[in-house]
C-alpha cells in the first residue's frame, strides 16, 4: 500500500473520521472500515465490558469495565453484585485514575540513599525476589525479632494464602483493621451467642437512631448502605423512614438526618443507656419479644433505671432532658425502630447499642437486626494494637512487609508508630504506589492495581447471602508489575523447607481457580445473579431444591468470572430468637454497668472530660475532633485528582481540609465560613485549614477533616498539605488532644 | 419525540458525589488544581451545592444544566453554538462557540463553564478518555449535555436490534452510577413513566422556577 494519500482517500477518511466524531457507534465502525482499507489510522473503537471488583475499601462491590479497544476509560457498578446492584461510590468511580496514576511505580526497585530520600535504582524481578528469599530466611532463623506482614483488612482464599506464606516464614501477619461488621460480631455474640456477622435492615426500618453510623459515607459496605438508606426514606407504599444521627461533628449523615445531635463519642454511650432508660421508665419496651428472650431482663432494667436517670443523662451529654425522653418515645411508638451503631465505636457502645435493639424487639424482624448467612471469618488481629507494641518497645521486628500503604494511614495509631517502624532492618513494599510506604521501605515490589489484579475477596456481610467476589484481570498489566502472591510463591521456592511447603499456589489466578473448583464441588449456590434471579433462586432453596446453574466445572468458573462472584442467597430466619431460646435469652451487659468506682461507662461529665484532654489549658482551650471524609482513600491508591475535587465540596472549598466550629465558638475568634485558620497543639504541630462555622456543633471544639499528606507522593496528593496527625505528635494519634487556634 | 428530563430525589439523595466522578469521567471533564479551583475555574459539570431552603433548612442539591424549556442561554448566543434541540436537551456546538460568555452571564443557575485554558490530561491518562465525547478547546463554554452521546449510542443499538428506542435504554452516567437511586430519567411527556410520575409528585419543585425558565431538572424536596 502507497503512503501517500491519494485525494479520494483523504476525503473518505476525512469523512468518516467526521461521521465518527458525530454519530458514535456507527460512525465508528464507517471508520473501521475507511482504517481496513487504508490500515493507516488506528482508531476502531470495539467496546466491550469486563467484570472486576472494587478494591477502594473492603466492601469489594462489583465492577463492570467499559473498555475501548481494551483501554479502560470508564467503571460502572455490576449489576449482578448482591450489594452493590449495578452502582457505585465516588472512590469506587474515581478508581479507574489508579490504574492510568502518572506517578505509579514503574518496576521493582532497591533503595540506594537513605530511608525517605527517595533514591532508588531499577533491579530486575530475580535481583528483587532473591534479596528478599534472603532476608525471609535470616529473619525466619531468629524467631525472638518476629517478622510483621501489614495489609488492609481481607478476607478470603487470597488474603489467607498471604498470611500462610509469612506465618510459614516465622511472621505474624497484621491486618489493618476496616470498619466491617465483623468487628462488631464480638459484642453481638456475648448479647445472643450467636457466632455470626449482625445485619442491619436499614432499608424496611421506619425509625432509625444512629450512634455515628456514617449511613451517607461509608458505613460497613458503602453502596449497599446508600441504597438502603434511599429506600429506608422514600419507597412507593411506606411511610418516609426518620432518621435521628447521633455525631460528634456534622458529618454528611447528619446534614441528611431529620435531626443531629452533637454528642462527644465518649458520652454517646451515656445518651444510649439514657435512651433504654427513657423506654424503661415508661414501660414503652416490646414485651412480647422480652418476655419470650429477654432473660435477666429485670436485673438489667433496674441497673439501667437507677444508673441513667434522664436529668443526668441530660447534664452529662448536654441533650435536654425533654429530648432524650423524646427520642426514647419516638423510638418506641415507630413500628419497625432500629438503632445503629459504626463499626469502629468503643465496644462499651455497640453493647448499649444491641441492649436499645433488644429493648426495641428489634432482633429477628423486618427492619430489625438478624445474624449474617455466611460463616463468620477468623477474626484478624489487631494492626493498631501491634503497633503500640513496637511504640512501646515490647516488639522489634527486624522485618517489615507492607502490602499497602494501611498500617501508616492509621488514624488511631500510637504516637510514634512511624518511628517504631522505622527502626526495621529491612522494609518491603507491595504497594502499586507512590504512597507513604515508598518513604521507609528499602525494596519496591509494585504489585498490579485493582483492575489488573485477580480477586477472590469475600465481601463484609450485608446481605442474606454467602457472598464471595471472583474475578479475573480486567486489563494486562501496564507496567512491569507482579501480584505479590506470585512474588511470594517465588521467594518460598527459594526459600525451600517449611515456606515452599506452605505455598501451594504458583499464582493469585491459582487460588482463585482452587476456590471455584471447591464451590463447584460444594454444588451450592451459584454466579451472581440479578436481583429477581436471587429471590427466585433463595425460594427455591428455601423449598429444599438446590439448582446447580451449570454442568462442568469449567463452565461455572467461567460463568462465575463473567458474573464477578458467586453467592448463595439462602437464608434462614429466626437464627437469633432459636439461638435464645437455646441459652435461655439475652446475655445483657451487665458488667460494664457494674464498675468498681461505681461510675458506669460515659457517665463521665463534659468538665471531666476537659480535664483529661492533653495539652489542655488555657493556651490549647479548643477539643480537637477528627474524621475522615468518605473520599479519602485509606486502603487504596491516594492520588486521585477527582477526589481531591470532592474535599471542602459542598462548601465551595474544594482540595481543602477543612474545620468545623460552633458559631459561638467562631464567633469569639472573630472566624466566618471560608477564614484561614491555623491550628496548633502542645506538640508544636500546627495545621492550616479553612474554616466552617456549623450550627449545632460542640462549642469549644473543632472538627478537622483528615487527609493524609503526602508530600513524597504523587503529583496531586503532594498538593494537600494539612494532615490532621501533625497536631499529633508528629504521626500519631491519642484518644482526646486539645488545640489553639487563630486566624492564619 | 421524548422530551428528557431529570428528577432528583433530596430526600433519597446521600450527597455521596459519585455522580460528580462518573460525570467527569464519562463527558472528559479536566482536573483541576488547588490553583485553578482558587480562581473559580474548577471544571465540573455537575457539583453539590449547599442551597438554603424556605425554613432556614441548607439542601445539599446536585447541581447541573438545568436543561430548561425556556433557556435564557440560547436567546444570548451570537452563533447558535448553544440551541435547544427538538428532544429537549439545550446542546453546545462546541465549533461554534466564540466564547463571548454571554450565555454564561445569562445562565441564572452558573451552570456554564468557560474553558479558560486548553484541557490537559497527564500523558498516561489520555488514554481514559471517552471517544464518544469530544474534546473542548480552551475558549469555548461547556456544559452538561445530558450525556447525549449515549442517546445516540441506544438509538444505534436499538435500530441494531431492529425494535423502537425504549426511554430506559438511555440513562446518563450521573443516574447510573447513583447509589440510593436518587435521580431517576425518562421521558417527561409519557404519562406512564416514572420520572413524569415523581415530576408531579406534591415534593417536586425546579429549582428557580419563578424565573420562567421551565427546568426539565427536577428536585424533590427533603422532608415530610
Amino acid at each position: 500500500m502507497s503512503d501517500i494519500l491519494t485525494r479520494r482517500d483523504f476525503l473518505f477518511i476525512g469523512g468518516a473520521t467526521v461521521a465518527g466524531v458525530t454519530l458514535g457507534e456507527a460512525g465508528r465502525r464507517l471508520l473501521a472500515r475507511a482504517d481496513a482499507r487504508q490500515g493507516a489510522l488506528h482508531v476502531t473503537g470495539q467496546q466491550r465490558f469486563v467484570t472486576t471488583v472494587c478494591r477502594e475499601c473492603p466492601a469489594a462491590c462489583g465492577v463492570r469495565v467499559r473498555l475501548i479497544d481494551e483501554v479502560p476509560v470508564k467503571l460502572e457498578g455490576n449489576p449482578l453484585c448482591p450489594f452493590g446492584r449495578g452502582r457505585l461510590c465516588a472512590k469506587g468511580q474515581a478508581a479507574i485514575e489508579g490504574y492510568f496514576d502518572p506517578d505509579r511505580l514503574v518496576g521493582p526497585a532497591r533503595r540506594t540513599g537513605k530511608r525517605g530520600e527517595h533514591r532508588w535504582e531499577p533491579i530486575t524481578w530475580d535481583a528483587a525476589i532473591a534479596e528478599l528469599a534472603s532476608h525471609v530466611t535470616a529473619a525466619a532463623s531468629q524467631p525472638a525479632s518476629q517478622t510483621l506482614a501489614f495489609a488492609a483488612e481481607e478476607h478470603g482464599p487470597l488474603a489467607s494464602a498471604w498470611a500462610r506464606f509469612w506465618e510459614a516464614a516465622g511472621a505474624k501477619p497484621v491486618w489493618m483493621h476496616a470498619a466491617t461488621p465483623a468487628r462488631l460480631r464480638r459484642r453481638f455474640a456475648a448479647l445472643t451467642g450467636v457466632e455470626a456477622d449482625p445485619q442491619f435492615d436499614l432499608e424496611h426500618a421506619t425509625h432509625v437512631v444512629s450512634f455515628g453510623a456514617p449511613i451517607a459515607e461509608d458505613w460497613l459496605s458503602p453502596v449497599w448502605a446508600q441504597r438502603a438508606y434511599g429506600r429506608f426514606r422514600r419507597s412507593p407504599s411506606r411511610t418516609r423512614g426518620r432518621l435521628v444521627q447521633i455525631d460528634a461533628h456534622r458529618s454528611i449523615t447528619a446534614r441528611k438526618a431529620d435531626e443531629w445531635l452533637a454528642v462527644s463519642p465518649e458520652q454517646q454511650v451515656t445518651l444510649a443507656y439514657g435512651l433504654a432508660s427513657g423506654i424503661l421508665r415508661e414501660n414503652r419496651s416490646d414485651r412480647t419479644f422480652l418476655d419470650a428472650f429477654g432473660g435477666n431482663q429485670a436485673a438489667f432494667e433496674r441497673e439501667v433505671v437507677d444508673t441513667y436517670p434522664p436529668d443526668e443523662v441530660a447534664t452529662a451529654t448536654g441533650v435536654p432532658v425533654v429530648t432524650v425522653l423524646r427520642l426514647a418515645r419516638d423510638l418506641a411508638a415507630s413500628p419497625r425502630p432500629l438503632v445503629l451503631v459504626n463499626a469502629d465505636a468503643p465496644a462499651g457502645l455497640i453493647d448499649a447499642v444491641f441492649a436499645l435493639n433488644t429493648l426495641l424487639g428489634a432482633l429477628d424482624r423486618e427492619g430489625g437486626v438478624v445474624a449474617s448467612p455466611a460463616p463468620p471469618a477468623e477474626e484478624p488481629s489487631d494492626g493498631v494494637a501491634v503497633l503500640g507494641e513496637m511504640v512501646a518497645g515490647t516488639r522489634q521486628p527486624r522485618l517489615i512487609a507492607l502490602r499497602d500503604a494501611s498500617a501508616l494511614r492509621s488514624l488511631s495509631a500510637p504516637a510514634g508508630y512511624k518511628a517504631a517502624i522505622d527502626k526495621a532492618e529491612f522494609i518491603v513494599s507491595f504497594s502499586p504506589y507512590l504512597d507513604e510506604t515508598a518513604d521507609v521501605a528499602d525494596l519496591l515490589l509494585p504489585g498490579p492495581t485493582p483492575l489488573e489484579s485477580w480477586h477472590a475477596v469475600t465481601p463484609p456481610s450485608v446481605v442474606r447471602a454467602e457472598c464471595l467476589a471472583l474475578a479475573r484481570p480486567a486489563v494486562g498489566a501496564r507496567l512491569d508489575t507482579r501480584e505479590s502472591l506470585t512474588v511470594l510463591r517465588s521467594v518460598a521456592t527459594k526459600a525451600g523447607g517449611a515456606i515452599a511447603d506452605a505455598c501451594s499456589w504458583t499464582s493469585s489466578e491459582s487460588i482463585a481457580t482452587a476456590e471455584m473448583e471447591r464451590l463447584y464441588a460444594a454444588r451450592r449456590g451459584g454466579p451472581y445473579s440479578d436481583a429477581h434471579e436471587t429471590t427466585w433462586l433463595s425460594e427455591l432453596e428455601r423449598g429444599g431444591w438446590w439448582v446447580s446453574a451449570t454442568a462442568t466445572k469449567g463452565a461455572f468458573a467461567q460463568a462465575v468470572l463473567e458474573a464477578g462472584g458467586w453467592d448463595d442467597p439462602f437464608f434462614a430466619p429466626d437464627g437469633i430468637r432459636e439461638a435464645l431460646k437455646a441459652r435461655g435469652g439475652v446475655s445483657w451487659p451487665a458488667a460494664r454497668l457494674t464498675l468498681a468506682s461505681g461510675t458506669a461507662p460515659g457517665r463521665a461529665t463534659a468538665d471531666s472530660l476537659n480535664q483529661t484532654l492533653v495539652g489542655a489549658d488555657d493556651q490549647f482551650p479548643l477539643r480537637l475532633i477528627t474524621f475522615t471524609p468518605a473520599t479519602v482513600a485509606l486502603h487504596g491508591g491516594e492520588n486521585n485528582p477527582s477526589l481531591f475535587e470532592l474535599l471542602g465540596q459542598p462548601e465551595g472549598q474544594p482540595w481543602r481540609v477543612w474545620a468545623e466550629l460552633n458559631p459561638d465558638t467562631a464567633g469569639e475568634y472573630g472566624i466566618s465560613s471560608g477564614s484561614e485558620i491555623r491550628l496548633t497543639s502542645a506538640s508544636g504541630g500546627s495545621l492550616d485549614a479553612v474554616a466552617l462555622v456549623v450550627e449545632g456543633m460542640t462549642h469549644g471544639a473543632v472538627a478537622v477533616a483528615f487527609v493524609p499528606a503526602l508530600p513524597a507522593g504523587g503529583r496531586w496528593a503532594r498538593l494537600v498539605h494539612a494532615d490532621v496527625r501533625s497536631l499529633m505528635g508528629g504521626d500519631g494519634r491519642r484518644d482526646r488532644f486539645a488545640v489553639r487556634m487563630a486566624k492564619a | 419525540m421524548a422530551r428528557w428530563g431529570l428528577v432528583i430525589d433530596l430526600d433519597r439523595c446521600t450527597a455521596c458525589q459519585a455522580c460528580v466522578v462518573a460525570c467527569k469521567h464519562e463527558n472528559n471533564v479536566p482536573f483541576s488544581t488547588p490553583e485553578t479551583s482558587a480562581r473559580g475555574r474548577l471544571m465540573t459539570w455537575i457539583q453539590l451545592v449547599g442551597v438554603e431552603m424556605p425554613g432556614g433548612t441548607t439542601a445539599m442539591m446536585p447541581m447541573m444544566c438545568q436543561q430548561c424549556d425556556r433557556p435564557p442561554c440560547t436567546d444570548v448566543c451570537p452563533t447558535s453554538a448553544t440551541y435547544l434541540n427538538p428532544e429537549g436537551i439545550v446542546a453546545q456546538i462546541y465549533p461554534r462557540c466564540i466564547g463571548c460568555r454571554y450565555c454564561t452571564n445569562a445562565c441564572p443557575y452558573a451552570v456554564k463553564l468557560f474553558n479558560w485554558t486548553a484541557p490537559e490530561w497527564p500523558e498516561s491518562m489520555a488514554p481514559m478518555r471517552n471517544p464518544d465525547v469530544s474534546i473542548r478547546p480552551m475558549g469555548v463554554v461547556e456544559k452538561c449535555t445530558f450525556c447525549h452521546h449515549r442517546l445516540q449510542q441506544a438509538r444505534e443499538e436499538a435500530r441494531a436490534a431492529g425494535r423502537a428506542l425504549a426511554a430506559e435504554d438511555y440513562v446518563p452516567a450521573c443516574v447510573q452510577t447513583c447509589p440510593s437511586d436518587a435521580m431517576v430519567f425518562g421521558d417527561l411527556d409519557d404519562p406512564h413513566s416514572q420520572v413524569a410520575g415523581l415530576a408531579a409528585s406534591t415534593r417536586a419543585f425546579r429549582w428557580m422556577e419563578d424565573l420562567g425558565t421551565r427546568p426539565k431538572v427536577v428536585y424533590l424536596r427533603e422532608g415530610e
